[in-house]
């Protein structure tokens, strides 16, 4: 071989060892990122991935959540916010039509206790806005939207689109858009062909895959102190699991705590739970679900009527008192870490 | 997040907006980030150093013999839910 041959071919040599070097280290580490988008935190924890693909996954996630934003969010400019402030506004997009037709669908398998159909009560109690400041409410409003009975089946459609035949009716989307966003990282994954990464929206989680030799862990944090954990449990490759908690967007007010979790049935931002968790185990729009089922938990008093009408049995919930809610069948998926006493675990 | 103050090291989470009222000083977490929000420190140096979010950016306060620092995430699980 000719030495200028034999100079190409140890460089290519070399080039192709330093690229196995450099695949097999990022192979074998976890990869992390964290972001703030919109007032909420996104993370990835990515393990056996290049960082070229994780970043390409990174980068069309948090595409999408840009688009869901202009189009969804409930106050900050956005086409939803538009139609809920012009009585006369209709829908059209087909993007949006289709995220109303599941969130309606939605609002039925829960009863309405998921009421994507009462923006404006969650505006009246202050909670449409940036920063969180405490108010009283006009409590004849409050009245008036709910004898109005507001859902999203007050939306007709006509010739293709949606218009309002309730003014009262104003769409917030806040309780399913950060599970939604799960299930679109999941479809993102999937598309790169990216086998192992937990992705944590706004503290719901949805796991794909799992590091070596484990699952992925999660921890719960206590609802009564941010800085303690309640419990933890492992997440199979597909699950995921979602709290809905009055600790996350509150105002206190002569002593009571005003939550941003407003319930549909009377109106009330209080309620008698602190928190209500749910294990969603793998099936089709796992992060949806993970969002959305917490609140029929998180705002029923009949815990076990509640089980029953849903027929979903992975759950708890804990109350103002420090009492624990739980079904056998998440009983055998938690490990408690609370200190000794602080709480009373029963049995639904 | 991890605060040495007057002999006592506690630990806050960056997840949770909110506003911590030690003796001398204020500190607010808020959307991930830290930082003193109140001191009563002659030259307020604490206060310029503004926000911090990163592992390992820390904020001291010498006249409090106070000290702030992000730090990294050595629990054993991957991550929380809230």
């Amino acid at each position: 071989m000719l030495p200028r041959q034999l100079f190409k071919a140890f460089f290519n040599l070399f080039i192709i060892c330093l690229l196995l070097l450099n695949s097999s280290c990022t192979k074998s580490n976890f990869y992390e990122k964290k972001f703030l988008i919109y007032g909420t935190i996104l993370e990835f924890k990515f393990f056996q991935t290049p960082k070229i693909i994780a970043d390409e996954a990174i980068s069309n996630v948090i595409a999408q959540l840009n688009e869901l934003n202009s189009i969804f969010h409930p106050w900050q400019n956005s086409l939803i916010e538009e139609f809920n402030n012009n009585p006369n506004a209709i829908i059209c997009d087909e993007q949006q039509i289709q995220m109303i037709k599941k969130a309606f669908h939605y609002e039925k398998l829960t009863h309405g206790y998921f009421n994507p159909a009462i923006g404006a009560l969650i505006k009246e109690w202050g909670f449409h806005a940036d920063e969180i400041t405490k108010t009283t409410p006009d409590y004849s409003l409050i009245e008036k939207i709910l004898n109005s009975r507001p859902s999203l089946n007050q939306l007709n459609l006509k010739k293709g689109c949606f218009e309002k035949i309730n003014h009262y009716l104003q769409i917030d989307l806040g309780g399913i858009i950060k599970g939604h966003a799960l299930d679109l990282a999941k479809a993102e994954y999937q598309k790169l062909n990216i086998k192992n990464v937990l992705t944590n929206f706004g503290g719901n989680i949805y796991a794909h895959g799992h590091p070596k030799n484990r699952f992925w862990e999660v921890a719960i944090q206590d609802p009564f102190d941010q800085t303690k954990i309640l419990a933890k449990l492992k997440l199979p490759p597909g699950s995921a699991i979602g709290t809905s908690g009055n600790y996350e967007k509150y105002y206190i007010n002569e002593g009571i705590r005003y939550s941003h979790l407003i319930n549909p049935k009377n109106g009330n931002a209080f309620s008698n739970h602190s928190s209500a968790t749910v294990f969603i185990s793998p099936q089709d729009e796992v992060g949806l679900k993970s969002d959305v089922f917490s609140k029929p938990f998180y705002f029923s008093d009949d815990l076990k009527k509640m089980q029953l009408d849903m027929n979903f049995d992975n759950f708890f919930v804990t109350d103002l008192n420090h009492n624990i809610y739980i079904t056998k069948s998440m009983l055998e998926k938690v490990e408690w870490l609370f200190e000794e006493g602080k709480y009373s675990v029963q049995g639904i | 997040m991890k605060i040495d103050y007057k002999n006592q090291t506690i630990k806050y989470s960056l997840n949770q907006n909110r506003k911590i009222d030690l003796e001398n000083l204020s500190i607010e977490i808020k959307m991930g980030k830290a930082r003193i929000r109140h001191s009563n420190c002659k030259n307020q140096y604490c206060l310029m150093q503004g926000w911090i979010s990163h592992v390992n950016q820390s904020i001291i306060c010498v006249p409090n013999l106070f000290k702030m620092t992000i730090s990294q995430n050595t629990d054993t699980h991957d991550s929380t839910n809230y």
